[in-house]
Protein backbone atom coordinates (compact mmCIF):
# COMPACT_ATOMS: atom_id res chain seq x y z
CA UNK A 1 0.00 0.00 0.00
CA UNK A 2 1.23 3.45 -0.91
CA UNK A 3 0.23 6.80 0.54
CA UNK A 4 1.16 9.97 -1.28
CA UNK A 5 0.52 13.33 0.17
CA UNK A 6 1.15 16.32 -1.97
CA UNK A 7 -0.13 19.86 -1.95
CA UNK A 8 0.04 20.27 -5.74
CA UNK A 9 -3.17 20.47 -7.74
CA UNK A 10 -2.98 18.59 -11.01
CA UNK A 11 -5.56 16.51 -12.81
CA UNK A 12 -4.47 13.27 -11.12
CA UNK A 13 -4.79 14.85 -7.67
CA UNK A 14 -8.50 14.34 -8.00
CA UNK A 15 -7.99 10.64 -7.45
CA UNK A 16 -8.09 9.60 -3.78
CA UNK A 17 -7.96 5.81 -4.04
CA UNK A 18 -6.58 3.78 -6.92
CA UNK A 19 -7.03 0.01 -6.70
CA UNK A 20 -5.21 -2.04 -9.32
CA UNK A 21 -5.37 -5.78 -9.94
CA UNK A 22 -6.45 -6.50 -6.40
CA UNK A 23 -7.02 -10.17 -5.54
CA UNK A 24 -7.75 -11.96 -2.33
CA UNK A 25 -7.54 -15.70 -1.82
CA UNK A 26 -8.61 -17.21 1.49
CA UNK A 27 -7.23 -20.51 2.70
CA UNK A 28 -10.06 -22.56 4.15
CA UNK A 29 -10.43 -26.13 5.32
CA UNK A 30 -12.14 -26.93 2.01
CA UNK A 31 -9.37 -25.42 -0.08
CA UNK A 32 -8.73 -22.01 -1.52
CA UNK A 33 -11.56 -19.54 -1.99
CA UNK A 34 -11.05 -16.57 -4.26
CA UNK A 35 -12.99 -13.68 -2.74
CA UNK A 36 -11.72 -10.99 -5.10
CA UNK A 37 -10.22 -11.40 -8.55
CA UNK A 38 -8.14 -8.71 -10.26
CA UNK A 39 -10.30 -5.82 -9.14
CA UNK A 40 -9.64 -2.34 -10.49
CA UNK A 41 -11.33 0.68 -8.96
CA UNK A 42 -10.60 4.39 -8.94
CA UNK A 43 -12.31 6.71 -6.48
CA UNK A 44 -12.09 10.47 -6.72
CA UNK A 45 -11.43 12.75 -3.83
CA UNK A 46 -14.71 13.80 -2.21
CA UNK A 47 -16.65 11.12 -4.03
CA UNK A 48 -19.35 9.07 -2.28
CA UNK A 49 -19.17 5.57 -3.72
CA UNK A 50 -21.57 2.78 -2.80
CA UNK A 51 -20.54 -0.80 -3.51
CA UNK A 52 -23.42 -3.23 -4.02
CA UNK A 53 -23.27 -6.93 -4.77
CA UNK A 54 -24.76 -10.30 -3.84
CA UNK A 55 -23.84 -11.64 -0.42
CA UNK A 56 -20.45 -13.28 -0.35
CA UNK A 57 -19.24 -11.35 -3.40
CA UNK A 58 -16.22 -9.98 -1.60
CA UNK A 59 -17.42 -6.43 -1.01
CA UNK A 60 -16.61 -6.59 2.68
CA UNK A 61 -13.24 -8.13 1.81
CA UNK A 62 -12.57 -5.14 -0.43
CA UNK A 63 -13.43 -2.76 2.38
CA UNK A 64 -11.30 -4.66 4.89
CA UNK A 65 -8.32 -4.42 2.57
CA UNK A 66 -8.94 -0.69 2.05
CA UNK A 67 -9.15 -0.31 5.84
CA UNK A 68 -5.89 -2.21 6.27
CA UNK A 69 -7.71 -4.78 8.41
CA UNK A 70 -6.82 -7.49 5.93
CA UNK A 71 -4.00 -8.01 3.43
CA UNK A 72 -4.49 -8.46 -0.29
CA UNK A 73 -3.05 -11.56 -1.97
CA UNK A 74 -1.90 -9.50 -4.93
CA UNK A 75 -2.41 -6.09 -6.48
CA UNK A 76 -1.87 -2.55 -5.22
CA UNK A 77 -3.83 0.16 -3.49
CA UNK A 78 -2.59 3.73 -3.72
CA UNK A 79 -4.06 6.50 -1.60
CA UNK A 80 -3.48 10.11 -2.45
CA UNK A 81 -4.45 12.68 0.12
CA UNK A 82 -3.72 16.42 0.33
CA UNK A 83 -2.05 16.37 3.74
CA UNK A 84 -0.64 13.90 6.20
CA UNK A 85 -1.68 15.71 9.38
CA UNK A 86 -5.11 14.08 9.43
CA UNK A 87 -5.72 10.34 9.60
CA UNK A 88 -6.02 8.59 6.26
CA UNK A 89 -9.24 6.77 7.05
CA UNK A 90 -11.81 5.75 9.63
CA UNK A 91 -14.19 2.83 9.52
CA UNK A 92 -17.86 2.90 10.46
CA UNK A 93 -18.66 -0.60 11.66
CA UNK A 94 -22.00 -2.23 12.31
CA UNK A 95 -23.68 -1.28 15.54
CA UNK A 96 -22.01 -4.04 17.62
CA UNK A 97 -18.77 -2.12 17.11
CA UNK A 98 -19.67 0.38 19.85
CA UNK A 99 -17.90 -0.38 23.14
CA UNK A 100 -20.42 -1.14 25.91
CA UNK A 101 -18.00 -0.15 28.71
CA UNK A 102 -17.46 3.41 27.50
CA UNK A 103 -19.91 6.28 27.76
CA UNK A 104 -21.26 7.68 24.52
CA UNK A 105 -18.84 10.59 24.80
CA UNK A 106 -15.80 8.35 25.30
CA UNK A 107 -16.94 6.04 22.52
CA UNK A 108 -17.08 8.97 20.12
CA UNK A 109 -13.67 10.15 21.36
CA UNK A 110 -12.04 6.70 21.06
CA UNK A 111 -10.43 7.25 17.67
CA UNK A 112 -8.91 10.52 18.89
CA UNK A 113 -7.66 8.81 22.05
CA UNK A 114 -5.85 6.24 19.92
CA UNK A 115 -4.22 9.12 18.05
CA UNK A 116 -2.91 10.47 21.33
CA UNK A 117 -5.21 13.49 21.59
CA UNK A 118 -5.51 14.75 25.18
CA UNK A 119 -8.63 14.05 27.19
CA UNK A 120 -10.20 17.50 27.30
CA UNK A 121 -9.42 18.23 23.66
CA UNK A 122 -10.83 14.94 22.38
CA UNK A 123 -13.91 15.18 24.53
CA UNK A 124 -14.61 18.65 23.20
CA UNK A 125 -14.31 17.45 19.60
CA UNK A 126 -16.40 14.32 20.25
CA UNK A 127 -19.02 16.37 22.04
CA UNK A 128 -19.42 18.67 19.05
CA UNK A 129 -19.83 15.73 16.66
CA UNK A 130 -22.33 14.06 18.97
CA UNK A 131 -24.37 17.25 19.11
CA UNK A 132 -24.30 17.33 15.32
CA UNK A 133 -25.68 13.76 15.33
CA UNK A 134 -28.43 14.68 17.77
CA UNK A 135 -26.90 12.79 20.68
CA UNK A 136 -25.86 15.78 22.77
CA UNK A 137 -27.96 14.86 25.77
CA UNK A 138 -26.73 11.25 25.87
CA UNK A 139 -23.01 11.90 26.33
CA UNK A 140 -23.01 10.37 29.80
CA UNK A 141 -25.15 7.35 28.85
CA UNK A 142 -23.83 3.91 28.05
CA UNK A 143 -24.56 2.16 24.73
CA UNK A 144 -26.84 -0.43 26.34
CA UNK A 145 -29.20 2.36 27.27
CA UNK A 146 -29.58 3.48 23.66
CA UNK A 147 -31.61 2.14 20.75
CA UNK A 148 -29.87 0.45 17.82
CA UNK A 149 -30.25 3.53 15.66
CA UNK A 150 -28.68 5.77 18.28
CA UNK A 151 -25.81 3.34 18.78
CA UNK A 152 -25.17 3.48 15.07
CA UNK A 153 -25.02 7.27 15.23
CA UNK A 154 -22.35 6.90 17.91
CA UNK A 155 -20.43 4.73 15.47
CA UNK A 156 -20.67 7.38 12.77
CA UNK A 157 -19.72 10.12 15.22
CA UNK A 158 -16.63 8.12 16.27
CA UNK A 159 -15.47 7.88 12.66
CA UNK A 160 -16.16 11.54 11.85
CA UNK A 161 -14.52 12.78 15.06
CA UNK A 162 -11.04 11.89 13.83
CA UNK A 163 -11.71 13.96 10.68
CA UNK A 164 -10.20 11.42 8.28
CA UNK A 165 -9.63 11.90 4.56
CA UNK A 166 -11.55 8.75 3.73
CA UNK A 167 -14.54 7.12 5.42
CA UNK A 168 -15.07 3.40 4.98
CA UNK A 169 -18.49 2.05 5.90
CA UNK A 170 -19.31 -1.63 6.10
CA UNK A 171 -23.08 -2.04 5.83
CA UNK A 172 -23.51 0.33 8.76
CA UNK A 173 -27.31 0.34 8.61
CA UNK A 174 -27.72 -3.34 7.74
CA UNK A 175 -29.26 -4.40 11.03
CA UNK A 176 -31.58 -1.43 11.53
CA UNK A 177 -35.30 -1.27 10.85
CA UNK A 178 -36.46 0.53 7.73
CA UNK A 179 -37.64 3.77 9.35
CA UNK A 180 -34.50 4.16 11.44
CA UNK A 181 -32.43 3.43 8.34
CA UNK A 182 -34.07 6.29 6.42
CA UNK A 183 -33.46 8.74 9.25
CA UNK A 184 -29.84 7.71 9.59
CA UNK A 185 -29.24 7.98 5.86
CA UNK A 186 -30.50 11.55 6.09
CA UNK A 187 -28.24 12.23 9.07
CA UNK A 188 -25.27 10.76 7.26
CA UNK A 189 -25.95 12.84 4.14
CA UNK A 190 -26.25 15.93 6.33
CA UNK A 191 -22.94 15.50 8.12
CA UNK A 192 -21.24 14.40 4.90
CA UNK A 193 -22.42 17.48 2.94
CA UNK A 194 -20.54 19.65 5.44
CA UNK A 195 -17.13 18.11 4.79
CA UNK A 196 -17.47 16.10 1.55
CA UNK A 197 -14.99 13.45 2.51
CA UNK A 198 -14.30 10.52 0.23
CA UNK A 199 -16.65 7.68 1.22
CA UNK A 200 -16.69 4.00 0.34
CA UNK A 201 -19.98 2.57 1.55
CA UNK A 202 -20.75 -1.14 1.35
CA UNK A 203 -24.42 -2.09 1.21
CA UNK A 204 -26.75 -4.74 -0.13
CA UNK A 205 -29.61 -2.27 -0.50
CA UNK A 206 -30.08 -0.76 -3.96
CA UNK A 207 -32.26 2.04 -2.58
CA UNK A 208 -29.67 2.95 0.02
CA UNK A 209 -26.97 3.08 -2.65
CA UNK A 210 -29.01 5.39 -4.93
CA UNK A 211 -29.99 7.71 -2.09
CA UNK A 212 -26.45 8.16 -0.87
CA UNK A 213 -23.99 7.71 -3.71
CA UNK A 214 -22.39 9.78 -6.41
CA UNK A 215 -21.54 6.51 -8.07
CA UNK A 216 -22.69 2.93 -7.62
CA UNK A 217 -20.22 0.12 -8.14
CA UNK A 218 -21.86 -3.23 -8.83
CA UNK A 219 -19.85 -6.31 -7.99
CA UNK A 220 -20.23 -9.76 -9.51
CA UNK A 221 -20.85 -13.02 -7.69
CA UNK A 222 -17.79 -14.74 -6.21
CA UNK A 223 -15.04 -14.42 -7.18
CA UNK A 224 -15.84 -10.74 -6.96
CA UNK A 225 -14.84 -8.20 -9.54
CA UNK A 226 -16.29 -4.87 -10.58
CA UNK A 227 -19.13 -5.51 -12.99
CA UNK A 228 -20.39 -1.99 -13.60
CA UNK A 229 -19.96 1.55 -12.39
CA UNK A 230 -23.00 3.83 -12.64
CA UNK A 231 -23.02 7.55 -11.88
CA UNK A 232 -25.95 8.82 -9.82
CA UNK A 233 -26.90 12.23 -11.14
CA UNK A 234 -29.61 13.06 -8.61
CA UNK A 235 -29.04 16.61 -7.36
CA UNK A 236 -27.59 17.35 -3.95
CA UNK A 237 -28.27 18.20 -1.20
CA UNK A 238 -30.53 15.18 -1.09
CA UNK A 239 -33.23 14.24 1.32
CA UNK A 240 -33.96 10.56 1.34
CA UNK A 241 -37.73 10.88 1.55
CA UNK A 242 -38.16 13.19 -1.47
CA UNK A 243 -36.35 10.96 -3.92
CA UNK A 244 -38.27 7.76 -4.43
CA UNK A 245 -40.75 9.31 -6.92
CA UNK A 246 -38.01 10.78 -9.09
CA UNK A 247 -37.88 9.33 -12.64
CA UNK A 248 -34.10 9.12 -12.57
CA UNK A 249 -34.30 7.27 -9.25
CA UNK A 250 -36.68 4.69 -10.72
CA UNK A 251 -34.61 4.29 -13.89
CA UNK A 252 -31.43 3.69 -11.85
CA UNK A 253 -33.16 1.31 -9.53
CA UNK A 254 -34.21 -0.86 -12.47
CA UNK A 255 -30.80 -0.68 -14.07
CA UNK A 256 -28.94 -1.70 -10.91
CA UNK A 257 -31.42 -4.47 -10.22
CA UNK A 258 -31.01 -5.85 -13.76
CA UNK A 259 -27.25 -5.93 -13.24
CA UNK A 260 -27.55 -7.50 -9.81
CA UNK A 261 -30.21 -10.06 -10.67
CA UNK A 262 -27.89 -12.29 -12.71
CA UNK A 263 -25.29 -12.16 -9.97
CA UNK A 264 -27.76 -13.01 -7.22
CA UNK A 265 -29.01 -15.94 -9.30
CA UNK A 266 -25.43 -17.07 -9.94
CA UNK A 267 -24.72 -16.91 -6.21
CA UNK A 268 -27.81 -18.96 -5.48
CA UNK A 269 -26.80 -21.60 -8.00
CA UNK A 270 -23.30 -21.75 -6.50
CA UNK A 271 -24.75 -22.26 -3.05
CA UNK A 272 -27.08 -24.99 -4.24
CA UNK A 273 -24.21 -26.80 -5.92
CA UNK A 274 -22.11 -26.54 -2.80
CA UNK A 275 -24.91 -27.86 -0.62
CA UNK A 276 -25.52 -30.75 -3.02
CA UNK A 277 -21.79 -31.49 -3.18
CA UNK A 278 -21.55 -31.40 0.59
CA UNK A 279 -24.37 -33.88 1.16
CA UNK A 280 -22.98 -36.43 -1.23
CA UNK B 1 -85.11 -10.07 9.72
CA UNK B 2 -83.39 -7.77 12.05
CA UNK B 3 -79.71 -7.80 12.44
CA UNK B 4 -78.71 -8.52 15.94
CA UNK B 5 -75.59 -6.92 17.22
CA UNK B 6 -73.88 -7.63 20.42
CA UNK B 7 -71.48 -5.24 21.94
CA UNK B 8 -68.52 -6.91 23.44
CA UNK B 9 -66.41 -4.65 25.48
CA UNK B 10 -63.03 -5.73 26.58
CA UNK B 11 -61.26 -3.50 28.97
CA UNK B 12 -57.78 -4.29 30.12
CA UNK B 13 -56.24 -2.34 32.84
CA UNK B 14 -52.57 -2.10 33.43
CA UNK B 15 -52.09 -4.66 36.15
CA UNK B 16 -48.56 -3.81 37.07
CA UNK B 17 -47.38 -0.53 38.42
CA UNK B 18 -44.39 0.87 36.57
CA UNK B 19 -41.31 -0.73 37.98
CA UNK B 20 -39.20 1.49 40.08
CA UNK B 21 -35.57 1.81 39.18
CA UNK B 22 -33.01 0.09 41.35
CA UNK B 23 -31.40 2.53 43.66
CA UNK B 24 -27.79 2.57 44.58
CA UNK B 25 -28.56 2.51 48.26
CA UNK B 26 -31.78 1.69 50.02
CA UNK B 27 -33.93 -1.38 50.09
CA UNK B 28 -34.31 -3.42 46.95
CA UNK B 29 -35.84 -6.85 46.51
CA UNK B 30 -32.38 -8.43 46.25
CA UNK B 31 -31.09 -6.77 49.38
CA UNK B 32 -34.23 -7.53 51.35
CA UNK B 33 -34.06 -11.25 50.59
CA UNK B 34 -30.32 -11.42 51.19
CA UNK B 35 -31.27 -10.93 54.84
CA UNK B 36 -34.77 -12.40 54.88
CA UNK B 37 -34.06 -15.78 53.29
CA UNK B 38 -31.41 -16.90 55.80
CA UNK B 39 -33.52 -15.51 58.66
CA UNK B 40 -36.51 -17.50 57.48
CA UNK B 41 -34.50 -20.73 57.57
CA UNK B 42 -33.25 -19.91 61.08
CA UNK B 43 -36.77 -19.24 62.33
CA UNK B 44 -38.01 -22.47 60.75
CA UNK B 45 -35.12 -24.35 62.32
CA UNK B 46 -35.86 -22.87 65.75
CA UNK B 47 -39.56 -23.64 65.48
CA UNK B 48 -38.97 -27.20 64.30
CA UNK B 49 -36.53 -27.75 67.19
CA UNK B 50 -39.02 -26.36 69.68
CA UNK B 51 -41.66 -28.67 68.26
CA UNK B 52 -39.25 -31.59 68.60
CA UNK B 53 -39.18 -32.38 64.87
CA UNK B 54 -35.43 -31.71 64.79
CA UNK B 55 -33.37 -33.54 67.38
CA UNK B 56 -31.76 -30.85 69.52
CA UNK B 57 -28.93 -33.18 70.49
CA UNK B 58 -27.73 -33.27 66.88
CA UNK B 59 -28.70 -29.82 65.59
CA UNK B 60 -28.51 -27.23 68.32
CA UNK B 61 -31.13 -24.57 67.93
CA UNK B 62 -30.08 -21.19 66.47
CA UNK B 63 -30.58 -19.57 69.85
CA UNK B 64 -28.28 -22.10 71.50
CA UNK B 65 -25.64 -21.56 68.84
CA UNK B 66 -25.73 -17.78 69.30
CA UNK B 67 -25.57 -18.17 73.08
CA UNK B 68 -22.63 -20.57 72.82
CA UNK B 69 -20.84 -18.29 70.35
CA UNK B 70 -21.22 -15.50 72.87
CA UNK B 71 -19.50 -17.51 75.59
CA UNK B 72 -16.79 -18.70 73.21
CA UNK B 73 -16.07 -15.13 72.12
CA UNK B 74 -16.03 -13.94 75.73
CA UNK B 75 -14.03 -16.74 77.28
CA UNK B 76 -12.16 -18.58 74.58
CA UNK B 77 -10.08 -17.40 71.65
CA UNK B 78 -12.82 -17.58 69.03
CA UNK B 79 -11.89 -14.08 67.88
CA UNK B 80 -8.42 -15.33 67.19
CA UNK B 81 -9.80 -18.21 65.11
CA UNK B 82 -12.04 -15.92 63.07
CA UNK B 83 -9.20 -13.48 62.37
CA UNK B 84 -6.74 -16.23 61.48
CA UNK B 85 -9.20 -17.72 59.00
CA UNK B 86 -9.96 -14.33 57.45
CA UNK B 87 -6.24 -13.62 57.17
CA UNK B 88 -5.55 -16.96 55.48
CA UNK B 89 -8.48 -16.37 53.16
CA UNK B 90 -7.13 -12.99 52.06
CA UNK B 91 -3.52 -14.17 51.72
CA UNK B 92 -4.50 -17.36 49.90
CA UNK B 93 -6.83 -15.47 47.62
CA UNK B 94 -4.12 -12.96 46.70
CA UNK B 95 -1.42 -15.63 46.34
CA UNK B 96 -3.66 -17.61 43.99
CA UNK B 97 -5.76 -15.11 42.10
CA UNK B 98 -3.02 -12.62 41.20
CA UNK B 99 -0.63 -15.05 39.48
CA UNK B 100 -3.60 -16.99 38.08
CA UNK B 101 -5.03 -13.85 36.48
CA UNK B 102 -1.66 -12.80 35.07
CA UNK B 103 -0.93 -16.23 33.64
CA UNK B 104 -4.48 -16.38 32.26
CA UNK B 105 -4.01 -13.00 30.59
CA UNK B 106 -0.78 -14.13 29.02
CA UNK B 107 -2.35 -17.36 27.80
CA UNK B 108 -5.37 -15.49 26.47
CA UNK B 109 -3.21 -13.06 24.52
CA UNK B 110 -0.56 -15.42 23.21
CA UNK B 111 -1.32 -18.50 21.19
CA UNK B 112 2.14 -19.86 21.93
CA UNK B 113 1.61 -19.46 25.66
CA UNK B 114 -1.69 -21.31 25.35
CA UNK B 115 -0.06 -24.13 23.43
CA UNK B 116 2.69 -24.51 26.04
CA UNK B 117 0.73 -24.09 29.27
CA UNK B 118 -2.66 -25.54 28.36
CA UNK B 119 -1.60 -29.23 28.55
CA UNK B 120 -0.07 -28.67 31.99
CA UNK B 121 -3.23 -26.99 33.23
CA UNK B 122 -5.40 -29.70 31.71
CA UNK B 123 -3.39 -32.35 33.59
CA UNK B 124 -3.25 -30.62 36.99
CA UNK B 125 -6.54 -28.76 37.15
CA UNK B 126 -8.88 -31.74 37.52
CA UNK B 127 -6.88 -33.23 40.43
CA UNK B 128 -8.70 -32.88 43.74
CA UNK B 129 -6.79 -30.10 45.49
CA UNK B 130 -6.82 -31.96 48.78
CA UNK B 131 -4.90 -34.81 47.13
CA UNK B 132 -2.05 -32.38 46.45
CA UNK B 133 -1.73 -31.58 50.12
CA UNK B 134 0.87 -34.23 50.97
CA UNK B 135 2.97 -33.03 48.07
CA UNK B 136 2.66 -29.39 49.17
CA UNK B 137 3.57 -30.39 52.72
CA UNK B 138 6.59 -32.26 51.49
CA UNK B 139 7.82 -29.37 49.33
CA UNK B 140 6.91 -26.42 51.54
CA UNK B 141 6.94 -28.05 54.95
CA UNK B 142 4.35 -28.23 57.69
CA UNK B 143 3.90 -24.52 58.31
CA UNK B 144 1.68 -21.54 57.62
CA UNK B 145 3.02 -21.19 54.07
CA UNK B 146 1.87 -24.64 53.02
CA UNK B 147 -1.57 -23.76 54.33
CA UNK B 148 -1.66 -20.58 52.22
CA UNK B 149 -0.47 -22.55 49.18
CA UNK B 150 -3.35 -24.99 49.67
CA UNK B 151 -5.82 -22.10 49.84
CA UNK B 152 -4.27 -20.46 46.79
CA UNK B 153 -4.61 -23.47 44.48
CA UNK B 154 -8.36 -23.09 43.93
CA UNK B 155 -8.30 -19.37 43.05
CA UNK B 156 -5.16 -19.88 40.96
CA UNK B 157 -6.68 -22.40 38.57
CA UNK B 158 -10.07 -20.70 38.52
CA UNK B 159 -8.63 -17.30 37.67
CA UNK B 160 -6.27 -18.79 35.12
CA UNK B 161 -9.05 -20.55 33.25
CA UNK B 162 -11.66 -17.81 33.52
CA UNK B 163 -9.24 -15.05 32.53
CA UNK B 164 -8.00 -17.03 29.56
CA UNK B 165 -11.57 -17.76 28.46
CA UNK B 166 -12.53 -14.12 28.97
CA UNK B 167 -9.65 -12.85 26.84
CA UNK B 168 -10.06 -15.34 24.00
CA UNK B 169 -13.80 -14.65 24.02
CA UNK B 170 -13.51 -10.90 23.40
CA UNK B 171 -15.67 -10.22 20.30
CA UNK B 172 -13.47 -9.85 17.22
CA UNK B 173 -15.27 -6.70 16.11
CA UNK B 174 -13.87 -4.79 19.12
CA UNK B 175 -10.35 -5.73 18.06
CA UNK B 176 -11.08 -4.64 14.51
CA UNK B 177 -12.37 -1.28 15.73
CA UNK B 178 -9.18 -0.75 17.74
CA UNK B 179 -7.02 -1.73 14.80
CA UNK B 180 -8.95 0.48 12.41
CA UNK B 181 -8.18 3.48 14.60
CA UNK B 182 -4.51 2.59 14.55
CA UNK B 183 -4.25 1.19 18.08
CA UNK B 184 -1.11 -0.86 18.59
CA UNK B 185 -0.98 -4.08 20.52
CA UNK B 186 -0.50 -2.55 23.94
CA UNK B 187 -3.19 0.07 23.44
CA UNK B 188 -5.60 -2.52 22.08
CA UNK B 189 -5.06 -4.69 25.13
CA UNK B 190 -5.51 -1.82 27.55
CA UNK B 191 -8.40 -0.07 25.84
CA UNK B 192 -10.37 -3.04 24.49
CA UNK B 193 -9.29 -6.50 25.65
CA UNK B 194 -9.21 -5.79 29.39
CA UNK B 195 -12.52 -3.94 29.69
CA UNK B 196 -14.25 -6.41 27.36
CA UNK B 197 -12.94 -9.37 29.39
CA UNK B 198 -13.64 -7.86 32.81
CA UNK B 199 -17.17 -9.21 33.39
CA UNK B 200 -16.03 -12.82 32.94
CA UNK B 201 -12.88 -12.20 34.99
CA UNK B 202 -15.00 -10.79 37.83
CA UNK B 203 -17.29 -13.80 37.90
CA UNK B 204 -14.08 -15.84 38.17
CA UNK B 205 -13.15 -13.79 41.25
CA UNK B 206 -16.57 -14.52 42.71
CA UNK B 207 -16.12 -18.28 42.26
CA UNK B 208 -12.53 -18.10 43.50
CA UNK B 209 -13.67 -16.53 46.75
CA UNK B 210 -15.87 -19.54 47.49
CA UNK B 211 -13.09 -21.95 46.58
CA UNK B 212 -10.61 -20.09 48.77
CA UNK B 213 -12.92 -20.40 51.77
CA UNK B 214 -13.36 -24.08 51.03
CA UNK B 215 -9.57 -24.34 50.88
CA UNK B 216 -9.04 -22.56 54.19
CA UNK B 217 -11.51 -24.71 56.09
CA UNK B 218 -10.25 -28.00 54.65
CA UNK B 219 -6.60 -27.10 55.20
CA UNK B 220 -7.36 -26.11 58.78
CA UNK B 221 -9.11 -29.46 59.26
CA UNK B 222 -5.92 -31.20 58.34
CA UNK B 223 -3.09 -29.22 59.85
CA UNK B 224 -4.48 -26.20 61.59
CA UNK B 225 -3.67 -25.36 65.17
CA UNK B 226 -6.27 -22.62 64.99
CA UNK B 227 -8.87 -21.11 62.67
CA UNK B 228 -12.53 -21.85 62.11
CA UNK B 229 -11.79 -25.11 60.29
CA UNK B 230 -9.86 -26.23 63.32
CA UNK B 231 -12.75 -25.20 65.61
CA UNK B 232 -15.20 -27.25 63.56
CA UNK B 233 -12.96 -30.30 63.39
CA UNK B 234 -11.75 -30.13 66.99
CA UNK B 235 -15.32 -29.82 68.28
CA UNK B 236 -16.21 -32.91 66.29
CA UNK B 237 -13.33 -34.91 67.77
CA UNK B 238 -14.51 -34.10 71.28
CA UNK B 239 -18.09 -34.73 70.15
CA UNK B 240 -19.20 -31.20 70.92
CA UNK B 241 -21.62 -30.65 68.09
CA UNK B 242 -22.83 -27.21 69.27
CA UNK B 243 -19.28 -25.85 69.13
CA UNK B 244 -18.90 -27.35 65.69
CA UNK B 245 -22.08 -25.54 64.65
CA UNK B 246 -20.66 -22.24 65.91
CA UNK B 247 -17.60 -22.72 63.69
CA UNK B 248 -19.79 -23.66 60.75
CA UNK B 249 -22.05 -20.63 61.11
CA UNK B 250 -19.08 -18.27 61.47
CA UNK B 251 -17.38 -19.77 58.40
CA UNK B 252 -20.63 -19.20 56.53
CA UNK B 253 -20.70 -15.59 57.68
CA UNK B 254 -17.12 -15.01 56.57
CA UNK B 255 -18.02 -16.39 53.16
CA UNK B 256 -21.12 -14.23 52.96
CA UNK B 257 -19.18 -11.05 53.75
CA UNK B 258 -16.41 -11.96 51.29
CA UNK B 259 -18.96 -12.61 48.57
CA UNK B 260 -20.71 -9.32 49.21
CA UNK B 261 -17.41 -7.43 49.13
CA UNK B 262 -16.59 -8.85 45.71
CA UNK B 263 -20.11 -8.04 44.54
CA UNK B 264 -19.63 -4.46 45.74
CA UNK B 265 -16.65 -4.13 43.38
CA UNK B 266 -18.85 -4.49 40.33
CA UNK B 267 -20.38 -0.99 40.25
CA UNK B 268 -16.89 0.45 40.76
CA UNK B 269 -15.20 -1.54 38.00
CA UNK B 270 -18.12 -1.82 35.61
CA UNK B 271 -20.36 1.20 36.08
CA UNK B 272 -22.11 0.49 32.79
CA UNK B 273 -23.54 -2.72 34.24
CA UNK B 274 -24.97 -1.33 37.42
CA UNK B 275 -26.55 1.73 35.90
CA UNK B 276 -28.26 -0.30 33.24
CA UNK B 277 -31.41 -0.89 35.22
CA UNK B 278 -31.73 2.51 36.75
CA UNK B 279 -31.64 4.04 33.28
CA UNK B 280 -33.87 1.48 31.66
CA UNK B 281 -36.91 3.68 32.05
CA UNK B 282 -35.15 6.40 30.11
CA UNK B 283 -34.20 3.96 27.40
CA UNK B 284 -37.78 2.76 27.09
CA UNK B 285 -38.87 6.30 26.45
CA UNK B 286 -36.41 6.65 23.61
CA UNK B 287 -36.86 5.29 20.18
CA UNK B 288 -34.87 6.81 17.39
Amino acid sequence: MRVDSSAGETATDRVAIRVEGLSKVFETARGEVTALRSTDLTIDSGEFVCVVGPSGCGKTTLLNILADLDQASSGTIAFQVPSADRPLQSVVFQEQGVFPWLTILDNAAYGLAMRGVGKSKRRAVASAVLKRMGLGQFEASYPDELSGGMRQRVNIARAFATDPHILLMDEPFGSLDEQTKLLLQDDLLGIWEESRRTVVFITHSIDEAIRLADRIVVMSARPGRIKASLPVTLPRPRHVLDMSEDAEYIRLRNEVWELLREEVLATREMEQQRTAGGSR
Amino acid sequence: MTAQTTDVRVVRRAAVAPRRARRRFGITRERLFAVLSPLLILVLWQVLSDLGVIDERVFSTPIDVVRLAGTMFAEGDLWHDVLVTVQRLILGMLAGAVPGTLLGLWMGLSRTARAVVDPIVAATYPLPRIALFPLVLFVVGLNETSLIVMVALGPFFTMLISTMTAVTGVPKIYLRVAKSFGAGRLRTNASVVLPAALPVIMSGVQISMGLALLGVVSAEFLVGQDGLGYVIWHAWTILSLPESMVGLVLAGLVGFVAYMLVAALEPLLMPYKSTKRSRKARKAALTT
